[in-house]
């Protein structure tokens, strides 16, 4: 939260060499106190931990020239998911009342941490990792936003080879997950 | 379809809304998924909280809202995601980074009740052999006897908590700067070491005896303490163990200290420039400052900050080099500063 270098050249500001742990979670937590809504409040302490995450995250990635502005912004974006994040539980693990008494296991359904969706393509990409580097290519791709016309037009194939690709890496992962039980893998069930 | 799924079309719609979203149904069943919502207020309602922003990490790691809640994570991850889930963290140091930050193991048990169905409830339940391959670890893992299905053997989990800054590959080249300079914090945290000054008071000669050494303050908190480089000092504890990213430069202390010894990274200047070493306290002010010649400092060097009375105490310093030098006419100055605490333990 703080420089600790000379400035850098002129003109341009000077990324932020060294965060101050304690500041920043501090800071991250009152964002999210106002990005919040009240009854989820009790979500704060979990989220500020994410919202840290995320910072670690993006300096990783790039340079940083206002941590507090970034914080801002990554803490109202990881409000927002966090209200998304219960109506995809809900949708996922409470659709009915009779599926839910077919479940193997109903009651460790409940309090799942984590997002589901960003767990669902982690698994996908991982499992990929050490089984089918293309298709880890293509699930990272599809992920990343773009849909399956653009990934077919910047790999230089045609949109029915990479379509017929996919639906293959789909069937190795529906194969390993046949067994796996919980509402995360549950759609690779055969109908 | 199976029966539960022609009774219930919203429950099968809604299970498969995360996969649809990401792409991972078969072309039949997104039309079967896209006829519904088409009908379906309710669940067209559910499906718009599926949608997000593209994730920078498209899953290329362990999501940050399961690492935020890792404690829960550890004892609910089940089946191929808890395989999967350990198997990133062996490979990802960036992961464990960010378990380590948050004050967590950077690493997931093997239980047995929790793996995959087909190991799990395999009679040998337990971890399999080295030297047997399991069935979703790819050949290469098999054949170095390792597999994310199970826990590998690895001194990681006894090593001490610092948390570190490891290289990420294709990193621009101002990235790479960045990286030095933080690694020159880490390594000035990591060699900031506590001794015993076990040495007579009064003025030391010899090697490593201060060029020139003066107290900007005779009295009051720091009074007495002097600046001057030295050999590596006899004795020493090992480095401060870092609980998190900003606590880096925190050292640990017991009451306050007669000598402090502290690796840091030479300015970038010639040899022969003068270089202007300050020791400042929390508001600014200059506790201390000495001078001496770039090619003092070396790698083998230690400052040390030490004083016949054990006047520092714990609290917020900041170390401050400056040098400057000229090259083609052009005057050019060069400056650092290191942060550190020390802090009751």
């Amino acid at each position: 939260m703080h420089e600790d270098r000379g400035r850098g050249p002129a003109g341009v500001p000077p990324a932020e060499q060294e965060i101050h742990w304690d500041r920043a979670r501090a800071f991250a937590r009152q964002r999210l106190s106002f990005e919040l809504p009240g009854p989820a409040h009790g979500l704060l302490d979990d989220l500020t931990q994410e919202c840290l995450v995320r910072l670690l995250r993006v300096v990783r990635r790039e340079r940083v020239v206002n941590v507090e502005a970034l914080l801002t912004v990554l803490a109202r974006r990881t409000a927002v998911d966090a209200l998304r994040r219960r109506s995809r539980w809900r949708a996922l693990v409470t659709s009915d009342e009779a599926a839910i008494a077919l479940a193997a296991d109903p009651e460790a359904r409940v309090g799942e941490p984590g997002d589901p969706l960003e767990r669902l393509r982690f698994v996908v990409v991982e499992y990929f990792v050490a089984h089918d580097a293309r298709c880890r290519e293509l699930a990272v791709a599809y992920f990343s936003g773009r849909d399956w016309k653009a990934v077919a037009d910047s790999s230089g194939r045609s949109h029915d080879l990479i379509r017929k690709q996919w639906s293959r890496c789909l069937e190795l992962l529906r194969a390993a997950a046949r067994d796996e039980r919980g509402p995360l893998l549950e759609w690779t069930r055969n109908e | 379809m199976g029966t539960l799924d022609t009774q219930d079309p919203h429950g099968w719609t809604r299970r498969r809304l995360g996969a649809w979203r990401s792409g991972l149904l078969e072309a039949h069943e997104s039309e079967r998924v896209e006829a519904h919502l088409a009908d379906c207020a309710d669940c067209r309602a559910l499906a718009g909280a599926f949608a997000a922003e593209p994730d920078a990490d498209a899953g290329e790691h362990v999501a940050a809202s399961l690492i935020a809640e890792w404690p829960r994570a550890r004892e609910t991850l089940r089946g191929l995601e808890r395989a999967l889930v350990r198997r990133h963290l062996e490979r990802c140091a960036a992961c464990r980074q960010d378990l380590e930050s948050l004050g967590h193991e950077p690493r997931l048990e093997y239980v047995p009740a929790l793996e995959p169905a087909r190991i799990g409830e395999s009679p040998a339940a337990g971890p399999a052999p080295a030297d047997t391959p399991s069935p979703l670890a790819t050949p290469g893992e098999a054949g170095m006897g390792g597999s994310f299905l199970r826990p590998r053997r690895t001194v990681r989990a006894e090593v001490a908590r610092v948390v570190r800054f490891e290289p990420a590959a294709g990193r621009p080249a101002w990235r790479d700067r960045a990286l030095i300079a933080w690694a020159s914090v880490a390594s000035a945290a990591a060699v900031l070491l506590l001794f015993v000054d076990l040495r007579p008071s009064g003025p030391v000669l010899g090697p490593g005896a201060p060029i020139w050494s003066t107290g900007t303050s005779a009295s009051g908190e720091g009074s007495g303490l002097s600046l001057r480089l030295a050999p590596q000092p006899r004795s020493l504890k090992g480095p401060a163990k870092g609980e998190g990213l900003g606590r880096l430069n925190v050292i640990p202390v017991m009451g306050p200290l007669s000598t402090l010894a502290l690796g840091i990274k030479p300015l970038d200047v010639p040899d022969t420039s003068l270089v202007t070493l300050s020791l400042l306290d929390a508001r600014g002010d200059t506790l201390y400052a000495m001078r001496y010649r770039q090619w003092e400092l070396r790698p083998n060097r230690l400052l040390l900050i030490d004083g016949e009375d054990a006047t520092l105490s714990p609290g917020q310093y900041a170390l401050v080099l400056a040098s400057g030098f000229a090259r083609a006419g052009e005057a050019i100055a060069r400056s650092s500063r290191y942060r550190f605490e020390l802090r009751e333990k």
